[in-house]
């Protein structure tokens, strides 16, 4: 019997559990120095092996398989193809019951490196995907202009039609051309409308 | 109708665009997680303030009302069937503001100041925020100024000052707005605007209020702010702050406002409704903890500045309707200890027939006695305890006793009293009238009319001194703010009192 389950992207309880994991499991790669390796790992093993079976995951998570049978599998499928650290801190998580939350801890692992790293996640989404040039201009004057290291998510999207968009923690800059139109929209309709109101023998045409 | 000239339209459209100066757009965003009944979980929006304003994507704003670790509470202020889960909203960086000035009077808004009867936009320029800080000590004055309601047993004995809050409070179908009302009537002359935020009402007794208002010419100097029973809880629990809000433009602008708050257990309750949806404890009658404070801090905006502020105040009647008369219940009480006195309207007397229906005996006023006409003082000071008193006696004589000569004259008076503090609804009289009747009754020149013509008495000698005595009805009303006006019979305003009086006897005949 398969068990099935929806991909909870904004629980925030999962969210807070995520990051307690990902602060231990930086804690002891940094320990052993190779934190960024650890968690390349992690990823893909998140993205090549649960993705691709996920039959896996929900016996990972499921709380019908006994711990031990877990920590077998672990050990069986990943023992000497990946760090010490992350098989251990894999059967961690399975032993507390967690394997649920392990893309929650993933995207914490993820920021809280960074911010250890002094690195800022920016997303950018484009009408179309910039050249190689314009990403390197970008990334620069990011750079420079954050005074830290870039790390650079770009996602295209249609409905933009033209120019960027930034997204650096919650706050937007946003350049696009269907953002301006919006503006542009409501700015025509409120001061045609105040212009209407405050002088409406100007449009009245004259019998 | 007039016909519009497209080519004029276009001309300004197209110098606007010219005009058009698109700056990057910064704005500081979150995601919706879960929607519903009015309330909304984000995540993001990790720079949001308490209480600041956010707007969701189909334009609908919202409010932060809960700041959690990991996500954002916040309240929706108008149509959230259309916002989806994954929809992005945007921090605004300012406070909820509504339109304040001139421009609001003689509308009927919503409690975001959006226009509900159809005049067009409100045309005003200025804008307050909802919810501030009251004024604080050193910024305000006692009560001194009188707030005339017309209402003879309100002006008698529990006088309102300006700057007062004085708590409406009874079961339903007591009266409670038909007080209010009256009072709001009674201020086409004062010059004080007055404010009718409609909370949790039907609209049709809303729609029944506006009716009166305008038939009465009240509604030259009144706002309605309406958030009916249909509104989301948020609307309803930003309302009186809303109203608050507008009225507190004219306060400080040096002049008077009266607001109406009808009525605050619904407002309580839309607020405990928010409250539970956001997972805050549950108190007593599962009201949220900061539920007085919810109250009190609206109540205390309403308040009377110092002369070097202009002296401006805001009189504010808060209703509370009480179930089967229980005064001890949460929010009666809560509002009880705020404001500075209540008038109790109870459904017996309503069916028998006194309207308005007020308990004289606990029906108080704390601090408007400091501001009641000088000479309604001095002719009833001493009312509100004989009537006390005659209740006594009343529930004694129902025994069937025999009574000596002067009990039965007290009980006389008092039944007499009783009937001229009736009145009508819709019908506020100018305070020289009721010092005029209430001396008749008080001294005792109505102890030979029988009981069940007292009011008709009462309306022909009032009409006697308007036409045949107009002297001494202004001589009353130059004299009302005097120390010892209708005081001591020898004071001349007492004497001509009293001869208009005796004259009008001698002439009076009642109707068969």
């Amino acid at each position: 019997m398969t068990e099935v389950r929806e991909k909870a992207v904004f629980d925030t309880g999962q969210q807070y559990l995520g990051a307690v994991y990902a602060k231990a499991l930086l804690g002891a790669a940094e320990k052993s120095g190779n934190a960024e390796s650890v968690l390349d790992e992690l990823n893909s093993f998140v993205d090549d092996v649960l993705a691709k079976a996920p039959n896996l995951e929900s016996t990972l998570a499921s709380p019908r398989i006994a711990v031990e049978a877990k920590t077998a599998m672990l050990d069986r499928s990943l023992g000497g193809k990946v760090s010490v650290e992350l098989l251990n801190f894999l059967k961690v998580v399975a032993r507390h019951g967690r394997f649920d939350c392990l893309r929650a801890i993933r995207q914490a692992a993820r920021q809280q490196l960074n911010e250890l790293r002094g690195r800022v996640e920016v997303f950018l989404s484009a009408a179309q995907s910039p050249s190689q040039e314009s990403i390197e201009l970008i990334v620069s004057r990011l750079k420079a202009l954050l005074g830290k290291e870039v790390d650079l998510h770009i996602d295209v999207e249609d409905a933009l039609i033209g120019g960027v968009k930034l997204r650096i923690g919650d706050t937007v800059y946003d350049a696009s051309v269907a953002n301006r139109l919006v503006r542009l929209k409501s700015e025509l309709l409120s001061k045609t409308g105040q212009q209407l109101r405050d002088n409406l023998d100007r449009f009245a045409l004259a019998d | 109708m007039t016909k519009f000239n497209a080519d004029e339209i276009a001309s300004v459209l197209q110098a606007e665009i010219e005009q058009y100066d698109s700056n990057i757009d910064v704005r500081e965003v979150g995601t919706v997680l879960e929607v519903g009944d009015g309330i909304a979980r984000v995540h993001g929006l990790s720079g949001v303030m308490a209480n600041e304003m956010v707007e969701f994507p189909n334009g609908t704003r919202g409010l932060a009302f809960n700041l959690e670790e990991n996500s954002v509470g916040l309240i929706i202020l108008g149509d959230y069937l259309s916002i989806k889960e994954g929809d992005e909203v945007r921090a605004l960086g300012r406070l909820l503001s509504v339109p304040v000035g001139e421009a609001v009077i003689g509308r009927v808004l919503d409690p975001l100041g959006n226009p509900l009867d159809g005049k067009g936009p409100v045309a005003s320029t200025e804008s307050r925020p909802v919810e501030v800080i009251a004024a604080g000590v050193s910024e305000r004055q006692p009560v001194s100024q009188p707030l005339q309601t017309g209402i003879k047993a309100v002006d008698a004995m529990t006088p309102i000052g300006r700057g007062q809050r004085e708590l409406i409070i009874g079961d339903r179908k007591t009266g409670k707005t038909a007080v209010a009302i009256d009072a709001i009537l009674n201020q086409r002359d004062s010059g004080v605007k007055c404010f009718y935020v409609a909370i949790g009402q039907k609209d049709s007794s809303v729609a029944g209020v506006i009716k009166i208002l305008e038939e009465q010419g009240a509604m030259e100097y009144t706002t309605v702010i309406v958030s009916g029973a249909s509104s989301p809880a948020p609307l309803q629990y930003v309302a009186p702050y809303a109203g608050t809000a507008m009225a507190e433009y004219f306060m400080w602008k040096g002049e008077h406002a009266l607001i109406v708050y009808d009525d605050l257990s619904k407002q309580a309750v839309a607020y405990r409704e928010l409250s539970l949806l956001m997972r805050r404890p549950p108190g007593r009658e599962a009201f949220p903890g900061d539920v007085f404070y919810c109250h009190s801090r609206l109540l205390e905006r309403s308040s009377k500045l110092s002369d070097a502020l202009g002296g401006g105040s805001i009189t504010s009647l808060p209703i509370i309707e009480t179930l089967e008369g229980e005064v001890s219940a949460y929010i009666p009480t809560n509002v009880i200890s705020i404001t500075d006195g209540q008038i109790y309207l109870q459904p017996d007397l309503f069916f028998a027939g006194i309207r308005p229906a007020m308990n004289v005996g606990i029906s108080v006023s704390r601090v408007g006695g400091a501001a009641q006409v000088k000479a309604m003082k001095n002719v009833a000071g001493g009312l509100r305890l004989d009537l006390a008193a005659f209740r006594e006696l009343e529930a004694f004589a129902q025994l069937g006793t025999d009574l000596d000569a002067a009990t039965q004259s007290q009980l006389d008076r008092g039944y007499r009293m009783v009937e001229l503090l009736k009145q009508g609804q819709y019908k506020p009289l100018y305070v020289v009238d009721q010092l005029l009747s209430l001396y008749a009754g008080i001294h005792g020149y109505l102890d030979d009319v029988p009981v069940n013509e007292v009011s008709a008495w009462e309306a022909a000698f009032l009409q006697f001194m308007q036409d045949q005595k107009s002297a001494v009805w202004k001589m009353v009303d130059e004299n009302k703010d005097k120390g010892d006006t209708l005081k001591k019979a020898d004071d001349p305003t007492t004497q001509a009192v009293v001869a208009a009086i005796k004259e009008f006897k001698k002439s009076y005949k009642p109707a068969d």
